[in-house]
């Protein structure tokens, strides 16, 4: 089992407006990265999908773990193990729009939109 | 080709996808088939266990729609290859690009103690491919999700490359 309100312990919450930012950084033993894969960890798309979720809840957006309605994902990066990252969720009317991106590099890793 | 008689185990192509325990979410390939665009094909994951893709409640997280799709295709495509008599020489992984359309609802999931992914490659524009791929109960009568995924890299099968030196060429890995 995999519980994403315990891996993406985000850090340095901050809000504007609409926008909602954290920090995360993937911690070696993330459970994600165990199988996937043995010679060169990488954070799957399920889990770069989990932690835009956790980030949604952490904002205080209920979100049911049962549903989900995703109109479009793209992955441009790699999260490995060790990596800092930013992820900014921005509240549409009919959607949530999560980006992802390095800490330090500013390199985009993926975005989501994901119907409200 | 119909494997449910004898239903193949991931397991036996683990030499094809990096995947690794407890990251191998699909459990059996019951049918490989090469349609016009690509192949296509049904696997199995069996639920009645703690396993990576359960939340805390012991039901599968909705996310977990997506990994599923894409490793089933990965399988498929995997045994597509082997049953074609290419082995993994010049394996090469592949890279998930993009998702559209997904839907998911597992409400009443509990009651199941498995699942089918069925998966099917609907353009091949080498190196990136486009595939559709859902989630039913073993009856096909209720459909829990679906989504579109776009994958990077890997190579075509020799069936769909007639002239082609596909046996060096790699395959999908996702």
């Amino acid at each position: 089992m995999i519980q994403p309100s315990q891996v993406f312990d985000f850090t340095s919450f901050e809000q504007q407006g609409d926008l909602f930012c954290a920090n995360w950084q993937a911690p070696e033993t993330c459970p994600y990265f165990v199988g996937h894969f043995p010679d060169q960890p990488v954070l799957p798309a399920v889990g770069l999908l989990d932690g835009s979720i956790e980030l949604i809840r952490r904002s205080g957006i209920p979100f049911q773990a049962r549903k989900i309605a995703l109109r479009k994902a793209k992955f441009m990066g790699m999260v490995r193990p060790g990596m800092k990252v930013r992820v900014t969720l921005k509240q549409k009317e009919s959607s949530f729009e999560v980006e992802w991106c390095g800490l330090e590099s500013l390199e985009p890793l993926a975005s989501f939109s994901l119907r409200r | 080709m119909n494997l449910r008689e004898q239903p193949v185990p991931t397991s036996d192509l683990g030499d094809y996808l990096p995947h690794r325990a407890p990251m191998v979410w699909v459990d059996e390939i019951l049918e490989v088939n090469q349609s016009t665009n690509g192949p296509q094909g049904i696997c199995r994951v069996v639920l009645g266990h703690d396993r990576a893709f359960h939340a805390a409640d012991g039901s599968p997280r909705a996310s977990t729609v997506v990994e599923w799709i894409a490793q089933a295709y990965g399988y498929v495509k995997a045994f597509h290859r082997r049953a074609g008599g290419f082995g993994v020489a010049g394996f090469g992984r592949a890279i998930l690009v993009g998702i559209s359309d997904c839907e998911a609802d597992l409400s009443g999931i509990e009651e199941e103690q498995s699942l089918l992914v069925h998966v099917r490659e609907m353009r091949n524009l080498h190196p990136a491919y486009v595939l559709e791929g859902s989630v039913t109960n073993e009856a096909g009568s209720r459909v829990y999700g679906k989504a579109r995924l776009q994958v990077f890299g890997g190579a075509e099968l020799p069936e769909a490359v007639p002239g082609k030196n596909a046996a060096t060429r790699p395959i999908q890995a996702i």
